[in-house]
């Protein structure tokens, strides 16, 4: 179920008076229910993978928690493996048999393995990364070892991040489902709040400007260098709005149930440099990475953090660019680190620590700038795309911007518009959405709210399109 | 004092609107709760844009449909007739005439095998029960198949199924699974677009969709998603399946001499097919989708010819098709409704005399 259809205009009030309508000892199994029903309504079959991964890490986890020595290690690997056995059958195996294909191709050899015709279970990469999180806490000792199978469930399944995250740590979210819940003003205003500011810059910005991304993308042989430019900024736009709406979404949908999820961004695209950039962007899967990898990891820093963004392009799709797209983060970050104390002397020889305002500014059109390069190979479909669209981009003899898109104009007028509102709200905001308020008295709060909700239902597109991140 | 009222007030709002909706989902998936309600009616066939866009300015009263859509023949014993016709446009009654293959059969004076055309069908399957070599002259399979439909239904050869014995029995219709289905069904599957057809069409609120979509397009220009364009004078709703760029059926998909040919060689070998084997001549008809043929009302973008480049191919490799393409483009009146994707009384009156002219023209 996508949040921006109707049918969870419909499921989300079912559910939030039922959760506050019930006792507390069935609240627990109200939203494992609901969650359930949530899940089946894109694939039901694959609810049986999800379930079989909850029994796996469960029961995996109780093992882990009584062993001793060695075994402890091994019981572990076995959840690891299983883990990422079910996630690399599922997103990687069609993906492998055709670069095998091609590597004994290339040698003249006929190995084929035939392709699966399976499709990827929804949000397939945040669940086992949740669920392998649980495991890993539990070894290293810093959760216990859950025995309510229901509850366990519960933690995977919750369906407010069921299939783009945050990936939660069990410490954070295991002993919300256990506390006593009771409705509460504040927490269920604030949440309403959120879910109208994702929705605002999902439905607004995100879906209005995908339709010129996916035309130009879709078409990048007809186009040229300058509406490939606008393309890729307008995706780098597109995608933010798409998934911290999605986030925004749902962290106001558990804040109404009073469930306190984690931050996933924090204007990214403001940051300073490409480290900045990732202590802000999808910060869930970035920690997820750093914590259980790259600390894991035996090598120098550099190779290391390498493998880990090559890693974290794979995660995001079986695809060459994306691996191409993890290898430019980590090119720009390994880059950044080695030439820190050149960019200091030069700051200084140029003086422009004087100048602070515009150092920043530079800084972050220049970081801002590289993520959307590394743009190019995400949003493209190969990468023999991507290179075509490189050399346009960089070949500036062609700089009229056709101007008979056949996609609709005025959509992408208001949602530009709409992206200069949320960045200068994003410049003034100093903290998340939900938890402050504007500023002056409560008519003029509510009229900006109540004005919020005019344009999301009056300019938003309703088309229940899905989020970019579910692919993943 | 204060807070604990709002708090008393939030939550009744929330447990209210939460009954409302449960009513909501009920009545959208249970179609009994429909008609008990007589909300709207279970029509969510193809074709009608207003009822989707509920643009005031381009509501037009339809005449409704004369006479009913005939029972589909027996599936199982094709072989009684002499003329078949599977499709996609011609078995549905429309506006104000009676569905092609009613007029067809009235025509020529004789009745007609017709069933739809499911994309996963190779015509040629119809047949597969049958002794081949053993039947008359003169059968004529006409198979119609809408523009946009094309790519989807004919891009990949389709081998007809090995024939199941009557032991067997497949997993399908097992009896868990077949509950299973039906529960998956009723409760968690197509419930988006009923609730949006629940929304757009029911009597409490219709009038708001239209009053609110007439505005946002009066004031912004903004036309739902189902009808991206449209065109003032004449004012014609098209639909987003003809329309929008990124769909693989509409007007903006590349129809390069690859996919032609592909095309044309699948018919080629279904033709081959009904005609060795069965004594059967495949005529192909393929109708032009309505942005086809009126884009020049919206747009200076210009068709790739894909319907006429196809017909040239099909015609190369001997087989026989009903070319509506030019007569729709030189037709003095309008061959398509206003608010509907499909033909109108006229446009379906050149199909007729098309298909009688082909029909005649194998059997000779």
């Amino acid at each position: 179920m996508l949040f921006n259809s109707l049918h969870f205009l419909t499921f989300f009030p079912i559910v939030l008076a039922a959760y506050f309508s019930i006792p507390q000892r069935w609240k627990w199994l109200l939203l494992l229910s609901a969650s359930c029903y949530f899940y089946m309504v894109f694939i039901p079959k694959y609810i049986l993978v999800l379930f079989a991964l909850i029994l796996i890490d469960y029961t995996a986890g109780i093992i882990i928690e009584r062993a001793q020595g060695r075994r402890r290690k091994r019981w572990l690997a076995a959840s690891l493996i299983a883990n990422i056995g079910l996630l690399g059958f599922f997103k990687y195996f069609n993906f492998a048999s055709a670069n095998l294909a091609a590597f004994f191709s290339a040698l003249h050899c006929g190995f084929v393995i035939p392709n699966l015709d399976v499709a990827l279970p929804l949000g397939l990469s945040f669940h086992t990364f949740q669920s392998m999180s649980y495991t890993i806490e539990v070894y290293r000792g810093a959760q216990k070892a859950e025995r309510h199978l229901g509850m366990y469930a519960l933690y995977v399944l919750f369906f407010p991040q069921l299939v783009a995250g945050p990936i939660e740590r069990p410490q954070n979210l295991l002993h919300q489902f256990y506390e006593r819940r009771e409705f509460d003003y504040q927490d269920a205003a604030d949440g309403f709040k959120r879910i109208v500011w994702g929705l605002f810059k999902k439905t607004v910005i995100a879906d209005r400007l995908a339709v010129f991304v996916n035309e130009v993308y879709g078409n990048s042989g007809a186009y040229n260098g300058a509406a490939l430019i606008v393309a890729t900024y307008l995706f780098a736009l597109q995608i933010y709005c798409d998934f911290s709406g999605y986030t925004d979404i749902a962290l106001g949908v558990a804040r109404t149930m009073r469930f306190k999820l984690g931050e996933n961004f924090n204007r990214p695209y403001f940051s300073r440099s490409i480290g900045e950039f990732w202590k802000s962007w999808h910060i869930s899967l970035t920690t997820w990475f750093f914590d259980y990898v790259y600390s894991a990891l035996p090598w120098r820093w550099y190779a290391s953090l390498l493998f880990v963004f090559l890693l974290s392009g794979l995660w995001h799709g079986a695809n060459w660019t994306f691996v191409l797209w993890g290898a430019m983060h980590g090119f720009y970050m390994v880059v950044s680190i080695l030439t820190r104390e050149t960019r200091r002397r030069m700051v200084a020889f140029l003086h422009l620590d004087r100048a602070p305002v515009l150092r920043k500014t530079w800084q972050q059109l220049a970081t801002f700038h590289l993520v959307a390069l590394a743009y190019v190979p995400f949003r493209a479909k190969s990468l023999s795309e991507t290179w075509a669209i490189m050399v346009k981009i960089f070949n500036f003899s062609d700089w009229r911007l056709p101007l008979h898109f056949k996609s609709d104009i005025t959509g992408l007028w208001i949602a530009l518009a709409a992206a200069l509102l949320l960045g200068c709200i994003e410049r003034a905001q100093r903290d998340a959405w939900g938890s402050i308020s504007f500023p002056g008295k409560p008519p003029i709060r509510w009229v900006v709210y109540f004005a919020m909700v005019l344009i999301v239902v009056c300019l938003g597109k309703f088309e229940a399109q899905s989020f970019v991140y579910f692919q993943f | 004092m204060m807070d604990f009222n709002r708090q008393r007030l939030l939550l009744f709002g929330i447990r209210g609107l939460g009954i409302f909706s449960f009513i909501i989902l009920l009545v959208a998936k249970c179609p009994y709760a429909r008609v008990l309600n007589s909300l709207c009616v279970d029509d969510m066939v193809y074709g009608n844009t207003y009822r989707d866009a509920k643009l005031r300015p381009f509501k037009v009263r339809l005449p409704d449909p004369v006479g009913d859509v005939p029972a589909i023949s027996d599936p199982k014993r094709p072989g009684a007739h002499r003329l078949f016709f599977i499709g996609d446009c011609a078995s549905q009654a429309h506006y104000g005439m009676k569905a092609l293959v009613l007029q067809l059969s009235e025509r020529l004076r004789e009745p007609i095998y017709y069933d739809h055309l499911d994309d996963l069908l190779n015509p040629a399957c119809l047949f597969q029960e049958e002794a081949p070599h053993s039947q008359a002259p003169g059968r004529v399979l006409v198979v119609d198949s809408v523009e946009f439909a094309l790519v989807r239904r004919l891009s990949k050869s389709r081998p007809c199924p090995a024939p199941v014995s009557a032991k067997a029995r497949p997993f399908e219709s097992w009896a868990p699974v077949v509950w299973s289905n039906k529960i998956i069904n009723v409760l968690f599957l197509d419930i988006e677009r009923r609730l949006h057809f629940l929304l757009t069409n029911s009597k409490l609120t219709a009038p708001f969709v239209e009053s609110w979509n007439t505005a946002l397009f009066a004031r912004f220009c903004l036309l739902p998603a189902s009808e991206p364009m449209v065109s003032l004078a004449p004012p014609f709703l098209f639909s987003s399946t003809e329309t929008s760029p990124i769909l693989s059926s509409s007007f903006y998909a590349p129809h390069d001499d690859a996919l032609v040919l592909t095309i044309a060689k699948n018919l080629e070998e279904i033709s081959n097919t009904l005609r060795s084997q069965y004594n059967v001549e495949l005529i192909f008809l393929p109708v032009p989708n309505k942005f086809t043929i009126y884009h020049r009302f919206v747009t200076a973008d210009r068709y790739d010819n894909f319907l006429p480049r196809l017909d040239e191919e099909l015609r190369r490799r001997g087989v026989r098709t009903v070319r509506l393409y030019e007569p729709f483009l030189r037709s003095q009146e309008f061959v398509y409704h206003p608010s509907d994707s499909n033909w109108n009384r006229y446009g379906a009156s050149i199909t007729l005399e098309e298909v009688v002219r082909a029909i005649e023209e194998a059997r000779r």
